[in-house]
């Protein structure tokens, strides 16, 4: 310590220079003296009295003080004016341990010591020494190494439930409040943090977390929630109870009143406090609510193909975040994991994500009612069909679509219709309709089954030409190109004003027609019609058109006279289905 | 007028633990004229579960210190086996010498006179990192700890953050 030079701090120049020139001098003296141990109390005076005495007169001396830092590893000594406030000897002593002065924690006999406070108030003397501990970096991604993310999907809630803190500490990330460990987290799920941030202000999400119903539907609906509520029963409490639910949700949105929260002890957090029990509701909601739902949604989030949409055209939609993250699953092609057959038909609906938006839009119709109506997607859906620029930049940026050139300019040219057609009033009912979504649900289920029990026909009735010119053989190999092209050819197909529809522009009318006809033309006619229309029977009972098939096994007519013409079906479903799927390529 | 042995004693170690504290605590008076009260403050030491935590606990010492060991209370809310739900530590060097109620303990693991506050609180440190379920003072963190060690974390930690927060400097 002998070596150590004295560092200056800011205050301490400020009063040297108020003073007479003659305390410069006596600095030298001064700077050394700090290696004498130095039993004085602070009243006594310095060697040089009488020179000090004359300037005594205009400005008191102050005198300086030698403290000794010490950390687990390092020890440092500072020469200081005895009376300095502890916030700037923070500042002064921060680039010795390369700190910064918010992280250093001082601690002397027996107490932590304020910012506010000086060295006087806690009676720190010349020659004593103090703790230092220098707490986690606030922010972790500028001051200690990234970490690998971490592997959510395999443990869930580990963090949060298995003392994930103190793991997090022993990996010398010592967090002292939670807006770190937020803030890590992110930083961890999301190379974009904003992102989340500003998708929980949008006032779309808002609505949503206003609505606790929903909040509860969306939660529960989660996998790794369900998991979590299992091991927390109180969670599960805490979601039953909407307004505890609300002001969670009311929390995780703002950032500085979380922050506000956990670190000041203002008069709302002694209220709290004040009420039995009150500190600890609010620490669980902190520890076992808002972090494990962050990294669940942050998850989703990062996953989510279509969020390169965002940062260039400021959609944030509610629904591609919370649901729908995957690319849409092909009810139609022939994928590589096949269930087995002993459970036809689970594909689509087991795909979690489909399945749960499918059953959420059909019981909670408000909740797409709200979507549709709210001023926000409005103006996007407006700005999108008045700009194809815009719709077309949309189109270029989306991971999904950049795969398939044709599909992505068939895309470009039907947009204009798909977006007049989102906007009908017609489609936005339908949204709202719980029974018409539940029959899109049956459909796309039946569809499933169809092409699975009987992939030839699917082959058969494969429409030979695709309007971009695709042939009839990448069709069958490719199947996400097939479908894909399918579904959003549909989708324009069925608005009827569209004017440039191609006639082979419909692959799924094209498709039942065939059917349909290939039902009437290719069978045995001596054979009752049980038996002849069997297979189709029951693809279309898998589809779910229960009651027209005992119908027409009651008349004994063939199918094809039951739904006389394809325009019957589209009329009554496939429109449904088809502008549901278009609805759904869009979000 | 002069003072007892105990008083000039502790004085003694006060001031020794000022100008040279101790790795792992930092040592005061609660009030600056009693000198048989003292408050430690505990930093949660590093590689336990109690990591970045501070934890402030009270030291009673009786006038015939060395002697009589002195009482030891956690003032900061801490979830730990061998500290019963009072804060009160319980751990063998500061048992009273002489005849063991319990049977439990050999007479060289009870109070000696030479114990220290740096004896005292190394134990205690020591303790915090390695917990003695044999004889708990908590049973119910004791049971945790054995059981279903996840929970006992996660009880800790919330210690952990609470005195973080109560000690914010």
């Amino acid at each position: 310590m002998a070596d150590d030079v004295p560092v200056d701090s800011g205050p301490e120049k400020v009063t040297e220079a108020s003073q007479k020139p003659e305390d410069d001098s006596k600095k030298e003296p001064d700077a050394q003296a700090p290696t004498i141990p130095e039993n004085q109390t602070q009243s006594e005076s310095k060697p040089q009295t009488s020179e000090e005495g004359a300037s005594a007169a205009a400005a008191p001396p102050k005198k300086k003080i030698t403290v000794h830092v010490k950390t687990p590893k390092e020890k440092e000594s500072f020469e200081v004016d005895a009376e300095i406030n502890i916030k700037d000897f923070k500042e002064l002593i921060a680039p010795k341990f390369n700190a910064e002065p918010e992280q250093l924690c001082l601690i002397f006999a027996g107490k932590i010591i304020k910012d506010a406070d000086n060295l006087q108030t806690h009676n720190i003397k010349d020659g004593l020494t103090m703790h230092l501990v220098i707490r986690a970096a606030p922010r972790s991604n500028e001051n200690t190494p990234q970490r690998p993310p971490a592997d959510i999907g395999a443990t869930p809630f580990n963090l949060g439930s298995l003392g994930g803190l103190a793991g997090l500490d022993s990996l010398g990330l010592g967090s002292t409040n939670f807006m770190e460990i937020q803030n890590r987290m992110q930083s961890e799920l999301l190379s974009n943090p904003d992102l989340l941030r500003s998708l929980l202000d949008n006032p779309l999400v808002q609505r949503l977390m206003n609505d606790p119903e929903n909040m509860r539907a969306l939660i529960t609906r989660n996998p790794q929630m369900q998991d979590l509520m299992e091991r927390n029963p109180e969670i599960s409490h805490m979601l039953n109870n909407p307004e505890l639910l609300r002001q969670t949700m009311e929390l995780a949105r703002n950032p500085s009143m979380l922050q506000e929260l956990m670190r000041s002890h203002d008069r709302a957090m002694s209220n709290l406090e004040s009420i039995p029990g009150g500190y600890n509701a609010l620490h669980r909601m902190y520890r076992d609510i808002q972090e494990p739902m962050l990294s669940a949604a942050s998850e989703q989030f990062s996953q989510n193909p279509f969020s390169g949409l965002m940062d260039n055209t400021q959609i944030n939609n509610p629904q591609q975040g919370t649901e729908n993250r995957e690319p849409l699953p092909n009810p139609w092609s022939r994928s590589s994991t096949n269930p087995s057959p002993t459970t036809p038909g689970r594909n689509v609906v087991n795909n979690p994500p489909m399945a749960s938006l499918l059953q959420q839009m059909s019981e909670n119709p408000s909740m797409i009612q709200n979507m549709l109506s709210a001023p926000y997607t409005r103006s996007v859906l407006e700005a999108l069909a008045a700009d194809p620029n815009m719709a077309n930049s949309v189109l270029a940026d989306n991971p999904l679509l950049t795969r398939y050139p044709q599909l992505q300019e068939q895309m470009r040219t039907m947009m204009p219709q798909f977006l007049q057609q989102l906007q009908s009033p017609e489609m936005q009912n339908l949204m709202t309709n719980p029974q018409a979504l539940n029959a899109i649900m049956q459909i796309q289920q039946g569809m499933e089954t169809l092409r699975q029990q009987a992939p030839s026909l699917i082959n058969t009735f494969a429409p030979p030409t695709i309007p971009t010119g695709t042939n009839p053989t990448t069709q069958n190999t490719t199947g996400t190109t097939t479908s894909s092209t399918t579904t959003s050819s549909g989708a324009t197909g069925s608005t009827t004003s569209a004017p440039n529809v191609t006639p082979g522009g419909d692959p799924f009318s094209e498709f039942m027609a065939r059917m349909v006809a290939g039902m009437g033309a290719g069978t045995d006619q001596s054979l009752p019609p049980e038996q002849r229309y069997q297979q189709q029977l029951e693809q279309l009972a898998a589809m779910g058109f229960l009651n027209p098939i005992e119908k027409l096994l009651a008349v004994g007519t063939g199918i094809e006279s039951g739904i006389s013409s394809p325009e019957d079906f589209h009329g009554a479903t496939i429109v449904l289905y088809r502008r549901f799927i278009s609805f759904l390529v869009l979000y | 007028m002069s003072e007892p042995q105990s008083a000039l004693l502790l004085r003694k170690q006060l001031a020794e633990l000022n100008k040279n504290p101790v790795e792992g605590f930092s040592a005061g008076l609660i009030d600056d004229n009693d000198i048989y009260r003292w408050e430690v403050l505990i930093i949660g030491p590093p590689d336990t579960l109690y990591e970045g935590g501070f934890f402030k606990c009270h030291l009673y010492f009786p006038k015939e210190y060395p002697l009589r060991p002195p009482k030891m209370k956690f003032v900061t809310e801490i979830w730990h086996p061998n500290i019963d739900k009072n804060g009160d530590v319980c751990i063998s060097i500061l048992h009273e010498p002489g005849d063991d109620k319990f049977g439990y303990e050999k007479a060289s693991e009870r109070w000696l006179p030479v114990h220290t506050v740096e004896t005292i609180l190394i134990s205690v440190i020591s303790m915090l990192a390695d917990p003695n379920d044999e004889s708990p003072a908590n049973v119910d963190a004791a049971k945790e700890w054995r059981e279903s060690y996840p929970e006992f974390k996660r009880k800790v930690a919330r210690c952990v953050r609470k005195s973080q927060e109560q000690e914010e400097c």
